[in-house]
């Protein structure tokens, strides 16, 4: 019994049932193996001693039964198929007659450990005894050590379930991860090539007409020339335009931008607005409604200016000659609700997302005159989330659009560096 | 002098077609070509293009790449369909693009050349009649 199982084991009890009719029989060996160590029951029948083996036994001990072939009720092979049913390692040991030989070969092929005939050597018996013991401990222990290499395998195919799970939850993780990279290095990369576009763009008529000037002088009028250098110099102004919203755009997406908090009327303000955007077109008529108590906000003053000098500059560019311009403002608790509704050509519902992206331009006859940098409504758009409001526009294609942002009240901390 | 008079003259018989999106770039190129003597039209898109293309067959067409909807590579694979008109006419690529990935196979890439914006004036002249003198 010195295995590497024996640490598993809690040391066994042994116990010993006789089932014999014969009770002079029962006693003496009762007695004698009581002296020997063994905690002894017995009974007189087959019923009774799978009652007992059932119910009386010790579940700390191991318990061998001494079995009469012969009993009263059933004989002995059924009694230990009973009690194989109980437990199905039972250590058994048949009593037999010299007449039962052939239920004493059936008992073994049943799972009986030995058999003895009688009369028995005592000693004999004995010797049964403790070797049906160590067999029925070494079953013990084996199937301890069976139990415990299953509770093992149950365990190791856990950890491996849970860490594939683990993996895969963290190989879906980075697969996210990856996308995200690849669709931002995909803007970044779009971004770039466009603000080259946008940037290139001027430039070459720059240099063009410049050189042109330069390299045919002589063949070119004076109207010509005019007309080049204004060229020139509206380009160099779409130029500096054009770095200088990039820039803005930039340091407002990298949460550089520096806001002020003061009292403002944004009713004075979108009226100043369309004042100054009257140089650029006169022909569109601005009307401009705030409900009371939706007039005055705190917030940043400059900021708020270009918010609405880029939308209302890009609704008016759009606008028909003598279409009206609807600048509304409405308070919904602590949220102004800005809307900005012109009569132009509307945006198809697909394109309502794309045009808040930088250099966007909807393709249409009215696009193609329009000259602005392609960053006005991105950086409207930049500046109203970064002050934790919100800007979408609706409006069907033909009936106009509705470009609407809200924005807090009050411009809190939390939504922006807000200095001092 | 004298050579540049005998340029005018030949370069008046030249027809260049400049398809340009932007109106300025457009209107460069064009009073660039039309100085140097060249029979210049010019249009703004695709579209019009391959129309223009198809009727007036020009000896030259400068296409910018950017345009909207059909841009320059569309415009190159149509002009370049097997059995129409415009298979031979070259066509000067300019953009401001660095690099000129395109698809376009070799047959619908054959006779046309590229040129980067921004460009000197005297630069895209040289180019313009090197292509045109079949240097």
């Amino acid at each position: 019994m010195r295995s590497t199982a024996e640490g598993l084991v809690t040391p066994l009890k042994s116990s010993v049932l006789i089932i014999d009719d014969d009770e002079g029989m029962a006693r003496t060996l009762s007695a004698i193996l009581a002296k020997a160590g063994y905690a002894v029951s017995t009974a007189p029948t087959g019923r009774q001693g799978i009652e007992v083996f059932k119910t009386g036994r010790d579940p700390e001990s191991l318990c061998i039964v001494l079995l009469d072939i012969r009993l009263p009720d059933l004989n002995g092979v059924q009694v230990l198929k009973e009690l194989k049913k109980i437990d199905p390692h039972v250590g058994a040991i048949m009593i037999t007659g010299n007449a039962d030989m052939e239920s004493a070969v059936s008992s073994l092929h049943e799972g009986a450990a030995a058999y003895v005939t009688k009369p028995y050597n005592i000693d004999e018996v004995k010797s049964f005894i403790q070797k049906a013991f160590e067999r029925q401990q070494l079953i013990v222990q084996n199937s301890l050590l069976m139990k415990q290499l299953q509770n093992w395998n149950v365990e190791l195919e856990k950890t491996i379930h849970e860490k594939t799970a683990e993996l895969k939850t963290k190989n879906m993780i980075l697969l996210e991860v990856v996308e995200k990279l690849k669709v931002l290095n995909e803007l970044k990369s779009r971004f770039v090539a466009n603000a080259s576009h946008e940037l290139q763009t001027p430039m070459t008529s720059i240099l063009g007409f410049s050189s042109m000037l330069l390299d045919y002088w002589d063949k070119v009028d004076h109207t010509q020339i005019t007309r080049f250098l204004q060229i020139i110099r509206d380009e160099a102004q779409r130029l500096s335009r054009s770095s200088r919203d990039l820039l803005d755009l930039s340091r407002i997406q990298d949460g550089k931008m520096q806001l002020e908090c003061q009292k403002i009327n944004l009713k004075d303000v979108a009226n100043q607005v369309a004042e100054n955007l009257r140089v650029i077109k006169n022909t569109v008529a601005v009307d401009v409604e705030f409900e009371a108590g939706s007039e005055e906000i705190w917030s940043d003053p400059d900021k708020i200016r270009q918010v609405f000098t880029n939308l209302m500059g890009n609704a008016l560019k759009y606008s028909p000659d003598g279409s009206n311009l609807r600048v509304t403002g409405k308070m919904r608790g602590e949220v102004v609700i800005v809307s900005i509704l012109d009569q132009g050509p509307g945006i198809p519902a697909d394109k309502r997302e794309k045009i808040f992206e930088p250099f966007y331009r909807i393709h249409d006859d009215v696009g193609k005159r329009v000259r602005g940098t392609g960053l006005g409504l991105s950086i409207a758009k930049a500046i109203v989330e970064a002050m934790g409001g919100v800007i979408r526009v609706e409006g069907q294609t033909g009936k106009g659009s509705n470009f609407t942002f809200a924005l807090p009240k009050e411009l809190k901390s939390e939504n922006g560096n807000l200095s001092a | 002098m004298k050579t540049e008079t005998s340029a005018h003259k030949k370069n008046s018989d030249r027809r260049v077609l400049v398809v340009e999106d932007d109106p300025y770039t457009n209107e460069l190129i064009s009073n660039l070509l039309a100085t140097r003597g060249f029979n210049v039209e010019s249009v703004g898109t695709g579209e019009d293009a391959v129309e223009h293309a198809r009727e007036k067959i020009p000896d030259l067409i400068v296409l910018d790449l950017l345009l909207p909807q059909i841009d320059g590579w569309e415009v190159c694979s149509i002009l370049r369909k097997p059995g129409s008109k415009t298979t031979k006419i070259p066509i000067l690529v300019t953009s401001v693009l660095s690099r000129f990935d395109t698809i376009l196979s070799d047959r619908e890439m054959a006779h046309v050349s590229f040129f980067s914006k921004p460009f000197e004036s005297s630069d895209l002249i040289a180019e313009v009649e090197r292509i045109l003198d079949g240097r």
